[in-house]
């Protein structure tokens, strides 16, 4: 079981290897404001809040710093450690206690019906070991408590591994595959997609601080995207996550402009593809109309003029999905936004909204609906508070106090008025019971069949909540899931994944007579089967059977008993699964010892449909991902499938929509505790390119009035001479000049990573002054200007030797472009005709050049990758155990029962439901009355 | 306002559904059904129904393009593909329509975000956010008295969204049937009177109308699994166009339907995968033309497909098409008054091998809601286009 210790490791790893840096983005002095600000709402005077560091400041931040106990004061902007934030954060929390003293509602001791409206409002859910904390505490204390919990960033589950993966998928050169391999690209993502999701709801389950989740899942729901909407790019989906979990808790014009910025809202909304020539106006609209201002608040016209200013705001798919700025896309022109006028861009737009006085209202009243009351508003009270929340300068953490101390927030009027959520409902019932059940792993389903399939919000809008969660047949499925969960068993499944590799990867059977009589055979070995079912009136039934060789036939060696699929959809009552949210589940059988096999054959026995309507009334289905033993993996897609009768799916091996055998031959192998990554071979020749694709990227035709015309291929996974990239594109251009013709290569840091020459480029490359992207250009045909001959000199041996590499390989970089999907696709055939003199030309002279000299043995050699991802998901999927905690205990120790006899038994509706119940006496001590009452669908 | 007269106003617009008196007609009472059928993946316009005498339609289409031989030609140089003919009985019987050119300004090239714009009204600027009917549906006087707003028998709510009203999937329905005791349970456990707490009040009122909706609606399908199975050989769509009939004859009182065929996405060998879509598109909607006519429903239902986008006038490298744009659609029913309506796009003037639009697809929105259900002041009233003039007798 990994500790907390590993989990931090690992998310420092995660941050460095794939995540953003948000910190970075802003600069010395903005901090020096926002101490300057938090120390304001603390009761400091720092003086004014300019951004400059004097003598008030240092003063006021010294004064904090004895008040809260700190060894010393900052003296300098460098002195602001993450010490000193905490103590600001406690500083901030004290004095508003203090000034909440004659605030008589803050004052009153909190009851067990206060505290569970405190938690189910601020978290998720209200387990009575949390209730218990609060309990004894007066109001603001209390309040004071359960913001401690606000950062998102420290969770107690490690992110799902193919966030930290040494390399993120090719999604920048994936067009070039046919449609297979986009195919497998796609289901590989839906599958990271399902793990990230999966992941979410474990951990709201298991988190010690559910605060930091409502946060979330607000800023989920109000800056909304959807991963059916961004072609599968779920490693942008993911850092958007980890942006809300990051800056959710900070401040909302931070926030707002890492958004303006973040690949998968501009991909969401087409800014990636708004050009000065054509605005779309659809991120521009939606950013005041449902991010900051409101309905109402701004005009077309001012639709017109921020679409403007966020023209060539974008990302790069090849540099993981880094911000980017497309200056040739930019329009430079002046701007009017409301009273401003001017050359703004995205940032700039930003503090011109965030100036509207709309926009803090705005903001509240999202608070106010999620915090205080769905269906109540009181628009002085949210005056007021917007009030506090502008004067903090958008501090998201003096917003949230100012709402939770709120009259509003305590008043009975407003108790039981905001309806539960899917989450609310399953997620917080599992918190408030501690019950974890045996179907956890279906929770994924169960949310989006009532509605709220995380990830997929949809529209722009997202979920309108309220009475939408409770249309006429939500209803009714909602009602069907609280009695699952008042009824369920607790889920027993508790293994360990370590141990679960290792019997999996069990010692490999020793293929040689010698190596068999010495290596120690175990009496069983294990299969590990990993599935996903859809249930309809029974679940479904498979088993395996391993086939070998007797007498030249093939021979049945074993069978396994038959095994009934646990944990799978009822798709009569729920519906049927989308296929990235399969409820997916490790079956373990033993095969006895001295089983030899070459082949291994899994069968769906017991198919039955269907329902009302046909299948989508109900259908009994199995999904097979892929049979694991003795260190090989055997993947169901590179199976055979063959139906008993009918014929549905045989082209798709593992979805088994009728009874079917799927026959598994061909296997990757992999070892216990191993990184099962092949990295493509460092050829020892280092003069040789090698390359797991080639592909044609983009061309212009040759137009010899044009002084500047380029022919670009793309390289996925490039190594020579030591120096090994994930990708680069590699610029072939023709350049006329006063007196006659150049053909150069050039290289640009926006099209490589993680750099194009294995470290940053020459001091004297040429630096674009619109966007700071870097280039170097390096010459064959005709003359070589001066900086191109500095760029030239100041590379290393090895870089010299690449780049040589590169040129050498380019007559055979055509002729692998030449068998993509993007070579005809992207009309290149037609390209080239105008190229081919210009190909012909360098062909003839590349062996009279200096590159020759460095690579003249060189060439191209396209290695395709191994396939390490396989496995790595496989390693995942068996790490994917439940969550063994429940609101931050042991889940073994979470049960309710045994703490509502700490909390008075009497008090079990008060513990459970925000009103008095309807259908049922308050009295009742029965779980399921209470969570059958039409009070339970609201908090 | 001050709060407790916010709360009644609240609770009056959540437990009733009120409808406003300006909009005319009752549903219920001309008992009209509207069918959709979703073409999934976006459908080819261009050899679906075939500009066949146009000679720049070889030019862009010289491979996959359709032969002489490989259509029915219907008039004004146009020619439906063969697999469509089991609809030729519809097109003879004047029941069947050809909206040409339909499109939105704006145009996306995303599955996911066009096909939520054609669900929402939305266009290239400004998306919708509820399904394009349900707000008008759900006013309807006597809506109240319906069974259900709309039934989608695909899985698919997305053009059903609305925070009220009862539109169910095939998977409530199944509940419904399955569920009777809980309908006991329910029913007795309703409340008395209304509570001051206005989301209370809801979700009391919500279980009130899941109540009426499961009592009425389960004793209907009830009859469906012992009447004589009806089966039409098209596939999935087959399926659910004959689930759509069997809850038409069983009385199940719904003014919308919606069916989905998926795998228009015809990127690559388009030739053969497009002839067996088109195949069982035309053998479904011929299936639940002969059924409705045989149940006497035929002429109070209305059928009309649509698709995210078009696909480009040009082929591609690959024997397919891609994402395009403009793109035309059917109506069938026992009210339509069939021929080709509208115009067909210039071939002669593409833009990057795109067609334009000729027509607002929410034109259409608007014949459907004013004509068909009635509703002249409908959202979609702007974009109100009298070249569908006559092409339905109402």
């Amino acid at each position: 079981m990994a500790t907390a210790g590993r989990f931090k490791a690992l998310l420092a790893a995660t941050a460095a290897v794939f995540l953003l840096s948000i910190t970075a983005v802003f600069a010395q002095d903005s901090k020096v404001t926002r101490i300057q600000r938090a120390l304001v709402v603390s009761g400091y005077d720092p003086g004014p809040v300019d951004g400059y560091w004097g003598n008030r400041t240092s003063s006021a931040l010294a004064q904090m710093a004895g008040d809260m106990g700190l060894a010393s004061a900052p003296k300098s902007k460098a002195g602001i450690t993450s010490e000193v934030i905490t103590a600001l954060d406690n500083a901030y929390q004290t004095h508003l206690e203090q000034q909440e003293r004659d605030r008589r509602h803050l004052q009153e001791v909190m009851t067990v019906a206060d505290a569970r409206h405190l938690l189910e409002r601020s978290g998720v859910g209200a387990h009575p070991s949390e209730i218990l904390k609060l309990l004894g505490l007066n109001r603001s204390a209390a309040v004071t408590s359960i913001m401690e919990g606000l950062d998102g960033s420290d969770t107690s589950i490690a992110p799902p591994a193919f966030l930290t993966a040494p390399r993120i998928p090719e999604y920048w050169i994936r067009w070039d595959y046919e449609e297979d391999g986009r195919q497998r690209f796609r289901d590989a993502r839906d599958k990271e997609m399902g793990e990230l999701r999966n992941w979410w709801i474990k951990e709201m389950i298991a988190t010690p601080s559910p605060q930091a989740e409502r946060l979330i899942l607000l800023w989920h729901n109000h800056f909304v995207t959807a991963y059916s909407g961004v072609q599968e790019e779920v490693h942008a989906v993911a850092r958007q996550h980890w942006t809300f979990r990051e800056l959710g808790h900070t401040n909302f014009r931070d926030l707002t402009r890492a958004l303006v910025r973040d690949a998968a809202m501009l991909n969401y909304l087409d800014n990636d593809r708004s050009r000065k020539e054509q605005p779309n106006e659809n991120f521009a609209r939606e950013l005041m109309e449902l991010f900051v201002l409101g309905e109402g608040n701004y005009s077309e016209e001012t639709v017109k003029e921020v679409a403007r200013a966020l023209t060539g705001y974008s990302y790069n798919k090849m540099r993981n999905f880094e911000f980017e700025f497309k200056p040739w896309h930019h329009d430079k022109g002046i701007k009017n936004v409301f009273d401003k006028r001017g050359r703004f861009d995205g940032d700039e737009i930003v503090d011109i909204l965030l100036a509207q006085p709309a926009a803090a209202e705005f903001i509240v009243d999202r608070f106010w609906n999620v915090y205080v009351s769905d269906f109540n508003k009181d628009p002085e009270e949210i005056k007021r508070i917007a009030d506090v929340f502008r004067s903090s300068d958008f501090d998201i953490k003096v917003l949230l106090r100012a709402i939770l101390a709120s009259k509003a927030f305590w008043a009975d009027d407003n108790r039981a008025t905001i309806v539960k959520s899917p989450i609310d409902l399953l997620v917080g019932s599992i918190r408030s019971t501690g019950v974890l059940p045996a179907w956890w792993a279906s929770l994924p389903n169960r949310l989006a069949s009532i509605g709220q399939n995380l990830f997929e919000a949809p529209n722009v809008a997202g979920w309108p909540g309220g009475a939408d969660w409770v249309t006429a047949s939500r209803l009714l499925i909602r009602r069907e899931m609280v009695m699952d969960i008042a009824s369920a068993e607790p889920s027993r499944e508790e293994k360990d994944n370590n141990m679960m590799l290792s019997e999996v990867a069990a010692p490999v059977v020793a293929m040689s007579n010698i190596q068999m009589m010495s290596a120690p055979q175990p009496k069983v070995r294990k299969v590990s089967v990993r599935y996903a079912a859809e249930d309809f009136e029974g679940s479904p039934k498979f088993n395996i059977t391993t086939m070998g060789q007797k007498d030249g036939m093939p021979w049945m060696q074993w069978r396994s008993e038959l095994f009934e699929a646990e944990g799978g959809i009822d798709t009569a009552r729920f519906g049927r699964v989308e296929n990235n949210d399969l409820p997916w589940r490790i079956a373990t059988f033993e095969m006895p010892a001295g089983v030899t096999y070459n082949k291994l054959i899994l069968e769906f026995v017991n198919d039955h449909c269907c329902g009302l309507g046909g299948s989508d009334g109900g259908d009994r289905n199995l999904f097979v991902d892929w049979v694991a033993l003795e260190g090989r993996l055997y993947l169901a897609s590179d199976g055979k499938q063959t139906n008993n009768y009918g014929n549905c799916g045989t082209a798709r091996p593992g979805k088994m929509y009728c009874s079917s055998k799927l026959v598994l031959t061909e296997f990757q192998s992999f070892k216990s505790g191993e990184r099962a990554i092949t990295e493509a071979s460092g050829d020892t020749l280092d003069a040789t390119l090698v390359a797991e694709r080639v592909a044609f990227k983009w061309a212009e035709k040759l137009d010899p009035n044009d002084h500047w015309n380029s022919f670009t291929f793309a390289l996925l996974n490039p190594s020579a001479a030591g120096i090994s990239i994930d990708g680069i594109q590699v610029r072939i251009v023709r350049n006329r000049y006063d007196n006659g013709w150049r053909t150069l290569l050039q290289l640009e840091d926006r099209s490589c990573f993680p750099s194009c020459l294995g470290g940053p480029l020459p001091r004297s490359a040429y630096t674009n002054k619109n966007n700071g992207d870097r280039n170097v250009s390096f010459i064959l045909l005709g003359p070589e200007w001066r900086d191109e001959k500095s760029q030239w000199n100041q590379l290393t041996d090895a870089q010299r030797k690449f780049v040589s590499a590169l040129w050498m390989s380019v007559p055979e970089m055509l002729a692998e472009a030449v068998k993509g999907r993007n070579w005809r696709e992207r009309d290149a055939k037609n390209m080239l005709k105008s190229w081919l003199p210009i190909f012909d030309e360098i062909e003839k002279s590349l062996p009279k050049s200096r590159y020759a000299k460095l690579a003249a043995k060189g060439g191209l050699r396209v290695i395709e990758r191994e396939e390490g991802e396989a496995v790595m998901s496989m390693m995942a999927a068996l790490s994917n155990t439940s969550p063994q905690q429940i609101a931050g205990i042991d889940r073994q120790e979470a049960r309710w029962p045994s703490w509502q006899d700490r909390l008075q038994p009497q008090s079990l509706s008060q513990t459970f439901l925000a009103a008095a119940p309807i259908t049922f006496a308050s009295t009742t001590q029965n779980l399921m009355e209470l969570m059958l009452d039409p009070v339970f669908n609201l908090k | 306002m001050n709060r407790r007269s916010l709360i009644n106003t609240l609770i009056a617009g959540l437990a009733i559904p009120l409808a406003p008196a300006s909009l005319a007609l009752a549903a219920r009472s001309s008992g009209r059904r509207l069918i959709l059928v979703e073409l999934s993946g976006a459908n080819d316009g261009l050899n679906t129904v075939v500009p066949i005498a146009d000679e720049r339609y070889r030019e862009i289409r010289p491979t996959i393009g359709m032969g002489t031989n490989e259509v029915f030609n219907i008039g004004n140089g146009l020619a439906l593909h063969n697999a469509l003919t089991p609809l030729a009985d519809a097109w003879q019987a004047g029941d069947l329509s050809i909206i040409q050119g339909l499109g939105y300004p704006g145009q996306n090239r995303s599955h996911f975000k066009s096909i939520a714009l054609w669900e929402t009204g939305g266009d290239g600027s400004k998306a919708g956010k509820t399904g394009w009917l349900t707000q008008d549906v759900e006013n309807m006087i006597g809506a109240e008295d319906l069974d259900a707003h709309g039934v989608s028998l695909d899985g698919g709510m997305g053009i059903f969204a609305s925070p009220s009203g009862v539109w169910l999937s095939m998977t409530s329905l199944n509940q419904f049937r399955s569920l009777g005791e809980t309908t006991e349970r329910l029913a007795s456990t309703s409340i008395n009177g209304k509570s001051t707490n206005p989301a209370l009040a809801m979700v009391l009122d919500r279980g009130q109308s899941l109540n009426t909706a499961m009592s009425r609606i389960s004793k209907k399908i009830a009859r469906i699994r012992s009447s004589s199975r009806l089966r039409f050989d098209a596939g999935d769509l087959g399926r659910q166009a004959a689930m759509a009939a069997q809850l038409i004859d069983a009385g199940i009182d719904a003014p919308v339907l919606k069916i989905k065929i998926d795998g228009f996405d015809t990127h690559e060998n388009q030739t053969w995968r497009h002839r067996d879509l088109l195949q069982n598109l035309g053998r479904a909607l011929a299936g639940l033309r002969n059924a409705l006519l045989d149940s006497g429903h035929w002429e109070n239902t209305l059928i009309m497909t649509y698709s995210e986008f078009g696909r480009r006038a040009v082929e591609n490298e690959s024997g397919g098409t891609d994402h395009g744009t403009a793109a035309p659609h059917f109506m069938m029913g026992g009210a339509v008054s069939g021929g080709i309506w509208g115009i067909h796009p210039d071939l002669g003037a593409l833009n990057e091998g795109d067609m334009a639009y000729t027509l607002d697809y929410r034109s259409v929105y608007d014949l459907v809601l004013a004509e068909w259900f009635g509703l002249p002041k409908n959202r979609f009233k702007g974009f109100s286009n009298s070249i569908m003039n006559g092409i339905l007798t109402t």
